[in-house]
């Protein structure tokens, strides 16, 4: 309650005065009420007729999303596709989306509404994932019953073998044939990337003078040693200021996973027919002591995550920039050398294999993702999809798509370095056009693509499995776990070798999960029918329950008829919003969270099972940590926007302009925000580690660093939390001056009078204050999606919200994100009585 | 190339002796700070960078360190600061600090929209303010400060049909106006170098014969591509094509940015550009009569369409010409990337049904809850609090489903409708926090005169609207303010939501650009600009009714 509130009303009425001050300032009820349908009407006629799908011109639509990724000149192809096939008309939308193997919302929702699009740009490595759900279309019977004088056929032959594989997918545990479910379009692989100046330096070189790579595990173990340089030479802890190989992973730091060194060692990370996860054999552990052992090398995991990549971010690669001798990473890495250094001197090389492999004669070992089309199963035009995607497939619409990026790298002045393709003879025909004969394309990056070439055939790929995205997420853990030792204590107090007993540990989830998808569903599937009509039922029981208090304690309360009924049609609008747009999807989200559903197959029931999963989930619970550090950020909000306004309260000159300050902040987008704040927290390129550097103090790796991440997160919202000052300011000075004035009669200091007048008049503010803050950040979400992608660094960002969200969008297991949302309230609720409770101790109301 | 470097000194005893020459200033600060500035780069950096080096640091010092005995006395007497003043001053300070580390973040976002990619990669601070260079080439030093001679090359002339095929061009290039400083230097890698000199003629132009095949129709003509190395000059290219007598000239120009080879593409009207694809060409225009300027090969070119020439023109730009063509850079590439207007357009649209939606259903509703007295009220009220706890992601795909249902995909109406009735969900931004304030606020205001409006004979919506209404403006503003951000930021949803790219609201759109132009700080930063600054705006306009509306609402 403030003075000005107060003051505001005054003298707002006269006896007679409604009418008089409607002349003023208001509209005739009248007016509000015919403009107000007026608008609904126009309203309701152009909703109408946008949602009228029928094209004017007759024409059959194809909605394609994504595929603007293939580059600028997708509209030129489909230019060209819509002259030739004068039926279709194509619409094409973005996908939008911050990274494509992840952020399946968008698409889960359209193929949950049966809006689907008709043509999808798609991660290659979730094929299995999704077709294993019924959600693509075979594509296998498309491409056999092609005629074969069409001049856009797809002949699979021309694709190299393992892009196949990779985009086909057979259930484990059967003898059927795999069948094609997408057009594999690109194909990115890894290799060992060398630094030439650096190798240069260490005299790692033929009698030509050219670097040499190393060829086993062994010795790329020595040169990686011996490329290292620390701050204080031979001293590991004081930090490195180049790393001979990057050992991890992550944008800057390569691209192997724990895939490839599982492949190079002659394991792999799940059997051959995808019925079980081997974690657990001795390649896959050999493999993982060897990254284990490259970390302890340069002091241990810690030590290089000070140095990881983050060092820099994609944009300022730190290979690039000579802080990394050696990587092993994706053809990507051309993008970024090609953005800031064309004439960098650099050498690729196949990442090598393990002495004894070698001398076995096994052949060096990558393996490639990619992207492919795929035709959701539900799509309304199959026949108009393929042929738009044998059109983008063939060698017309490949090479006008590549030309595009051509011309849109040149326009910027940089130099075009064609990508990996699935399909071999094109691919091989544009390097050799782009590249082996293009006189402007450095000598280098001609070397490197005739290394790529070579190896691209050797490729493998990631197990096509309905677990997919978990093994995936599993893998990244055991990587990261065992190279920071965090479970070595608790493997020698069960006498178990620490690497194997991380693995296991890492394996489990993704076993369970296995285990769950092999065995047949749960036999009872979700009727919603009853559930819908007893919702009905439900939302109209408040009415009655509300009806018969009126009846039975109208005396008692002295309601009165006419207020009621008055009350009852203000309400009608929260009322009906309530009940169809919150209470349906609450009431279908507590359904969800008793069964199995992936929006894609029908819903079925499994009982409490959800809830044993969720709490028994070792992630779960460090979100739940994650989330609670994050509470830290409201009493330091609070402090930091009461002290500011503390001061700007002593009637300073220029209270606007810092008013403003204060508050813009809070104004900015959060995703604008976000995006500002990874630049500013980029640890070479940004501002904060510059002026650091200044000083002569490394700055911390920000977002990068499991140990900083949290705190980056907490600075930003500080950041955001200036605009506090503005309420508190009110509240200041709605402080009676007597107050100050009895204060000062009986001796306070400025202390005294702060804790014994200004905040306990304060406190209703900071309660709510408080409350609110106590809820937004158990929510935390958006921050994290935009900034901390996948809770990533080590899961040190994985707050309870971004779990949940990735439990029902990359996991696709909506039962248990229900699960954790209904767990989530129970939380919230918990805290808020708490502080409820707790403040009747401390929160001081005025008596008026 | 100034760079100024503001540094805060740590340590007392550099400022009793100020000043290494007139560059530098010592300034006192207050509460026991001092404040030096440095400006230019001559060997006062040196000298600065050898106190001990905390800069953008604040130290904070006693504030009984009186700095007044080490001063000058010319000093002190200027400043003659009492207790209170002295203090006042140090609040200044202290604020003016804070303030600064607040506003920090967007000097930062301004600078690197202000930046090219040259300069993000030498990790400079300040983008580098051109000059006019009335020759080229000329020696300079690019972004990383090593000294390089610039000038412009011609590399490659192609056209490209819109059946996708290409015409590569061996261009005749040859000089409008040869002679002082005006040349082409052919290279022996098939490259030509262009000299040139300004003041001259004013601009100066190559030409060359296009030689189109014979079958050539000006209706098939796609594009234009001229790669050419840039010289950082910041002058402004143009071209005229002139095919059949016909000229055609660019419809905006580009500027010689930075020192890397580019192409330029010249394009005329085509169907790209009813598309939604970033628009990385420049337009070509028909010009009326016009072929009055490129005089050399218009005889030639003209009653024949298998012969055509094209013309380059430099036109100078001076110092601030090549300043504004520098910082607006990265805003016309994303200008030409997105349909802004398309975009901001829909945002504008949602923006206002929202704030409307959210107006009605937060006064309407809260009346009930203020005003009128009926059983189920406090349940009510808790019901609707607690919508505030549930996260937001369990209810999207059951939420997508009612609205696909009532056949509202692809329109914006899942955004707004729901405001209507105070039903979106988003914690703070959502409707039950902005009714839950309406409440707080109505409860605060006298009965006095809702009585008086009963005597009158207003029934509850004449009272809710002739009474309530005037009386919570300030509150309604605050609400209105939040709702418009709500509204403004919000991009999870439109993103479920919308299908066609022609309805994104600017939040999604520019969200897409940035994500498809990942690495590309420079246009980020210049979309996160053009994302930020309306909302600026527009508080710096309300500001007085914000703020009083957010003590109103109380918050509590």
């Amino acid at each position: 309650m403030t003075s000005s509130s107060r003051r505001g009303s005054a003298g707002h009425f006269s006896p007679n005065g409604y009418s008089g001050r409607g002349r003023r300032a208001q509209i005739p009820l009248s007016v509000a009420i015919t403009l107000f349908a007026v608008l609904i009407l126009a309203l309701s006629i152009w909703t109408w007729r946008s949602t009228q799908y029928q094209t004017p011109d007759g024409r059959e639509e194809i909605v394609a999303w994504g595929i603007n990724f293939l580059g600028p000149d997708i509209y030129t192809l489909v230019h060209q596709f819509e002259k030739e096939n004068p039926q279709y008309k194509v619409i094409i939308s973005s996908s939008a989306e911050r990274d494509n193997t992840a952020d399946n919302q968008r698409l889960l929702s359209a193929i949950a509404g049966g809006v689907p699009p008709d043509l999808y740009f798609f991660s290659r490595f979730a094929t299995g994932e999704w077709a294993s759900r019924g959600a693509l279309t075979d594509l296998t019977d498309l491409i056999e019953s092609q005629s074969p004088g069409d001049p856009y056929r797809i002949s699979l032959a021309d694709y190299y073998d393992w892009s196949l594989a990779e985009a086909s997918y057979a259930r484990p545990n059967t003898d059927e044939k795999p069948r094609l479910y997408g057009m594999p379009l690109t194909g990115d692989i890894r290799f060992l990337f060398i630094n030439g100046e650096v190798f240069k330096q260490a005299g790692l070189i033929d009698q030509n003078g050219d670097p040499t790579p190393p060829k086993t595990w062994e010795e790329l173990r020595e040169y990686a040693r011996r490329l290292t340089r620390f701050r204080k030479p031979g001293d590991p802890a004081s930090g490195i200021e180049r790393i001979g190989l990057a050992p991890g992973f992550g944008a800057g730091f390569g691209n192997s996973f724990l895939y490839l060194w599982a492949w190079q060692a002659g394991g792999s990370l799940m059997n051959e027919d995808g019925t079980r996860v081997t974690f657990d054999s001795p390649e896959v552990v050999r493999a993982l002591r060897f990254v284990v052992d490259l970390h302890d090398d340069v002091g241990g995991a810690t030590n290089v995550s000070a140095f990881q990549q983050s060092l820099s971010s994609v944009e300022m690669d730190p290979f690039i920039r000579g802080q990394i001798a050696m990587k092993i990473d994706n053809d990507w890495m051309f993008r970024f050398m090609a953005l800031f250094r064309p004439d960098m001197d650099f050498v690729i090389a196949p990442a090598p294999l393990p002495a004894d492999e070698v001398a076995k004669g096994r052949k060096p070992i990558t393996w490639a993702g990619g992207f492919s089309l795929v035709i959701p199963s539900t799509s309304k035009n199959k026949s108009g999809a393929f042929k738009l995607m044998q059109y983008i497939m063939s060698e017309k619409g490949t090479r006008l798509l590549e030309r595009g990026k051509q011309e849109l790298a040149q326009s910027e002045g940089r130099l075009y370095l064609p990508e990996g393709l699935a399909n071999r003879r094109l691919y091989e025909s544009l390097v050799k056009e782009a590249i082996f004969d293009n006189p402007r394309v450095p000598q280098t990056f001609k070397n490197a693509y005739r290394v790529l070439q070579e190896l691209m055939p050797e490729t493998r790929y990631r197990p096509v499995t309905p677990i997919g995205q978990l093994l995936w997420n599993q893998q990244v853990r055991a990587f990261e776990s065992a190279s920071r030792h965090e479970f070595d204590a608790e493997a020698r107090a069960k006498g178990m070798d620490p690497i194997q007993y991380t693995l296991q540990r890492s394996a489990a989830p993704a076993v369970r999960q296995l285990e769950e998808v092999l065995q047949p569903p749960p036999p009872r599937v979700v009727n919603w029918t009853p559930w819908l009509a007893g919702y009905s039922v439900l939302s109209l029981i408040p009415a009655v329950l509300i009806y018969l208090a009126f009846r039975l304690r109208r005396k008692v309360e002295g309601y009165r008829a006419g207020e009621v009924r008055a009350a009852m049609m203000f309400i009608s609008p929260w009322w009906i919003g309530f009940a169809c747009l919150i209470g349906g999807p609450i009431v279908f989200s507590v359904v969800m969270s008793f069964t199995r559903y992936d929006v894609m197959s029908p819903a079925r029931y499994v009982g409490w099972q959800n809830y044993r999963d969720v709490l028994s989930d070792p992630l779960f619970l460090k979100s739940i940590g994650n989330t609670a550090y994050m509470l830290m950020r409201v009493p330091l909000g609070l402090v930091l926007s009461l002290g500011l306004a503390l001061l700007l309260n002593r009637a300073v000159r220029g209270i606007g302009f810092y008013r403003t300050a204060f508050f813009m902040p809070a104004i900015v987008p959060l995703v604008a925000a976000s995006l500002l704040w990874i630049w500013i927290f980029n640890p070479i390129q940004g501002p904060i580690n510059q002026l650091l550097a200044i000083v002569g103090i490394s700055g911390p790796q920000w977002l990068q660093d499991p140990a900083w991440s949290k705190p980056s997160l907490i600075l930003v919202n500080l950041w955001m939390a200036g605009s506090g000052t503005i309420i508190w300011l009110a509240g200041l000075q709605g402080i009676p001056q007597q107050l100050y004035e009895a204060a000062d009669i009986d001796g306070a200091g400025p202390w005294r009078k702060f804790w014994h007048v200004t905040v306990p008049m304060l406190s209703p503010f900071i309660l709510f204050n408080t409350i609110i803050g106590v809820i937004t950040t158990m929510q935390i979400f958006v921050e994290a999606y935009v900034m901390t992608p996948d809770g990533l660094p080590a899961d040190s960002t994985l707050f309870y919200s971004y779990y949940l969200f990735k439990q029902a969008f990359q996991y696709l297991r909506m039962g248990p994100a229900s699960a954790m949302a209904w767990i989530l309230l129970v939380i919230v609720l918990i805290l808020t009585a708490i502080q409820l409770w707790l403040s009747k101790r401390w929160v001081h109301y005025e008596q008026s | 190339m100034n760079r100024v470097e503001r540094l805060v000194c740590g340590a007392t005893t550099e400022i009793s002796k100020p000043g290494v020459n007139d560059h530098n200033r010592i300034k006192p600060g207050s509460g026991g700070r001092a404040v030096c500035e440095t400006f230019g780069n001559g060997p006062n950096i040196g000298a600065a960078k050898t106190l001990p080096p905390f800069q953008g640091l604040i130290i904070p010092m006693s504030p009984t360190w009186g700095l007044r005995p080490r001063l000058t006395s010319g000093a002190a007497s200027r400043l003659r600061l009492t207790n209170a003043g002295f203090i006042r001053f140090g609040l200044h300070l202290l604020l003016l600090s804070i303030a600064a580390a607040f506003l920090f973040p967007f000097v930062w976002m301004l600078l690197t929209s202000a930046k090219t990619d040259e300069e993000v990669a030498a990790g400079r601070w300040l983008p580098a303010l051109p000059t006019h260079q009335w020759e080229s080439p000329y020696e300079t030093v690019d972004a990383a400060g090593k000294p390089i001679a610039a000038g412009v090359s011609l590399l490659d002339l192609q056209v490209r049909l819109l059946d996708a095929s290409i015409i590569s061009l061996k261009p005749d290039w040859r000089h409008s106006a040869a002679g002082k400083g005006n040349e082409l230097r052919p290279q022996p890698d098939g490259t030509v170098r262009w000299h040139y000199r300004f003041p001259a003629p004013g601009d100066v132009a190559i030409e060359t014969p296009l030689d189109l095949p014979a079958d050539f129709n000006l209706q098939n003509l796609h594009k234009l591509i001229l790669s050419i190395k840039s010289d950082d000059s910041w002058h402004r290219v143009d071209a005229e094509l002139t095919v059949g007598g016909k000229t055609w000239r660019s419809a905006r120009s580009t500027y010689l940015a930075q020192h890397r080879p580019m192409s330029i593409i010249f394009q005329p009207p085509t169907f790209e550009d009813e598309t939604y694809q970033p628009k990385i060409w420049v337009p070509l225009k028909q010009r009326a009569g016009g072929s009055g300027q490129s005089a050399g090969y218009n005889n030639l070119a003209s009653g024949r369409t298998d012969q055509a020439a094209l013309r380059i023109i430099i036109t100078p730009s001076s110092t601030p010409r090549a300043i504004w063509g520098k910082l607006t850079r990265n805003y016309i590439r994303i200008f030409n990337s997105i349909p802004f207007w398309e975009y901001l357009g829909n945002s504008l649209l949602l923006v206002v049904l929202t704030v409307t939606g959210t107006l009605f259903s937060s006064t309407f509703v809260a009346y009930a809850f203020a005003r009128l007295h009926w059983p189920g009220r406090s349940v009510a009220l808790l019901i609707l609090l607690s919508t505030l706890m549930l996260p937001e992601q369990v209810t999207m795909i059951p939420s997508f489903l009612i609205w696909q249902k009532l056949g509202w995909y692809n329109t914006l109406n899942p955004m707004w409708v729901p405001t209507f009735f105070g039903a979106t969900f988003t914690p703070l931004f959502g409707s039950a926090f902005f009714i839950f304030l309406m409440v707080q606020h109505m409860k605060t205001l006298p009965k006095e005169l809702e009585e008086a409006a009963r005597i009158d004979g207003l029934n509850h919506v004449q009272t809710w609207w002739y009474i309530m209404l005037p009386q919570v403006k300030p509150a309604a503003a605050a609400i209105a303010t939040l709702s418009f951000l709500a509204a403004w930021n919000d991009f999870l949803r439109p993103l479920i939501y919308l299908r066609d790219q022609g309805r994104f609201p600017l939040s999604l759109g520019l969200l897409t650009a940035q994500i498809e132009n990942r690495g590309d700080w420079t246009m980020i930063m210049a979309g996160n600009v053009l994302m930020t600054v309306p909302v600026i705006v527009l508080f710096f306009l309300c500001q007085r009714y914000f703020v009083r509306g957010m003590s109103a609402t109380g918050m509590k």
